[in-house]
């Protein structure tokens, strides 16, 4: 049995709520009361193929932040999505030498070693999230004091990735 | 004698059948030029449209950011010059003209009719574009004509509307799908939306980087 999902968007500026939920290989949605049906397929660039009753369009969506872009025959829209996503595209590091992540992603490799010595912005780990890498740099000079994540892993945001033990301020 | 190549370069290029910048290099590095005036003659019609990153309803004010997807038309009598790549940042240092799609047809109806589908998928997402406006420029009734001059655009396209609320509903759908079909993976998962079952060319060639990215 599948699950109906409920959308609260705002498209173009206007407020729309969409329900949808799968049916076999066709889709069954509510958008401002109004049932729609279609079929909906991705190709592997990207593009959305559509079958409604009125026909086949295809269609091209991006995505930023909470943001989506739709282009469909020459008209663009703008929706955003208020409450599902990050604001943030990228994964960001709160501060300090304890690195933890801000985003969902994937931990592509851990390129320090536990006691290593690394200088400020030195490339300690790589991050993917949304298909982009982020290298995450040490916010200091220091040493990796411990390393609480491996490559491959999959992390949640908030997730502690690194502590860094700040060398003396001596120089 | 003016050096200058023209911005329409392309329409006279695809309206005689020459290459004005090679013939250009050709004419610097001394050597003559490879045709005389009277074998030159213009055949059918060629159009130029300047895809711009602005916003039509916003009095054509540059739209800056980064271009999340550029997916050029192709097909017979479609040329694009274009000077930006998906990824690219529209910025404020430039004037923000993304591409010049050009055609070619046999009449004006058909080099007419060929630019509006070309236009019609012609994907710029990330920025506004004035492509739904050029559309409607071309099938003003008007132009077709050819009955067109400097006051066109005040006296014809005045009362111009974007047409996106009829598409609405279509736009939500395929959004909602797209969501639907993202978040049911996880958002722990890295990735896009819908690539479930199927393997990307994204998976198997393995990771790219954004610059300025880290």
């Amino acid at each position: 049995v599948s699950q109906t999902m409920k959308l609260n968007f705002k498209i173009d500026g206007e407020d729309a709520l969409v329900s949808v939920r799968a049916d076999g290989t066709d889709w069954r949605l509510e958008i401002g009361g109004q049932e729609v049906q279609l079929q909906a397929e991705r190709d592997q660039t990207g593009v959305w193929t559509v079958e409604t009753h009125q026909g086949r369009r295809r269609l091209w969506l991006a995505r930023r932040g909470n943001e989506r872009y739709i282009f469909c025959e020459g008209i663009s829209h703008t929706i955003v999505l208020p409450d599902l996503e990050h604001d943030d595209d990228e994964a960001t590091i709160t501060g300090g030498p304890n690195l933890m992540a801000d985003m969902p992603g994937k931990v592509v490799k851990v390129v320090v070693e536990l006691g290593q010595e690394v200088s400020a912005g030195q490339t300690m780990l790589i991050l993917e999230s949304m298909k982009m890498e982020t290298e995450i740099t040490a916010t200091c000079d220091g040493v990796v004091a411990a390393i609480h994540v491996t490559g491959g892993q999959l992390i949640a945001q908030g997730d502690r990735l690194l502590d860094l033990t700040p060398s003396e301020a001596s120089s | 004698m003016n050096t200058r190549l023209q911005v329409e370069h392309p329409v006279t290029e695809l309206a005689t059948g020459t290459d004005l910048v090679r013939t250009q290099i050709r004419v610097a590095e001394g050597r003559p030029l490879p045709w005389t005036q009277a074998e030159i003659s213009i055949r059918g019609h060629a159009i130029e449209c300047r895809i711009y990153a602005e916003d039509p309803e916003q009095d054509f004010r540059p739209s800056l950011g980064e271009l999340l997807v550029v997916s050029e038309p192709s097909g017979p009598g479609i040329r694009v010059d274009s000077g930006v790549r998906q990824g690219d940042e529209v910025t404020m240092f430039y004037d923000p003209l993304i591409a010049k799609l050009c055609v070619h047809g046999d009449t004006r109806a058909a080099a007419i009719d060929r630019a509006v589908a070309a236009l019609k998928s012609y994907a710029v997402l990330g920025v506004k574009t004035n492509i739904e406006y050029l559309i409607a420029i071309l099938q003003q009734p008007k132009f077709a004509q050819g009955d067109f001059h400097t006051g066109f655009i005040a006296e014809h396209m005045d009362r111009w509307r974007s047409g996106r609320d009829a598409d609405a509903d279509l736009a939500l759908a395929v959004t909602a799908v797209a969501e639907y079909t993202h978040l049911r993976r996880g958002s722990a998962t890295s990735g896009d939306e819908g690539t479930e079952e199927m393997p990307t060319p994204w998976d198997t060639l393995g990771h790219f980087r954004i610059k300025g990215m880290g």
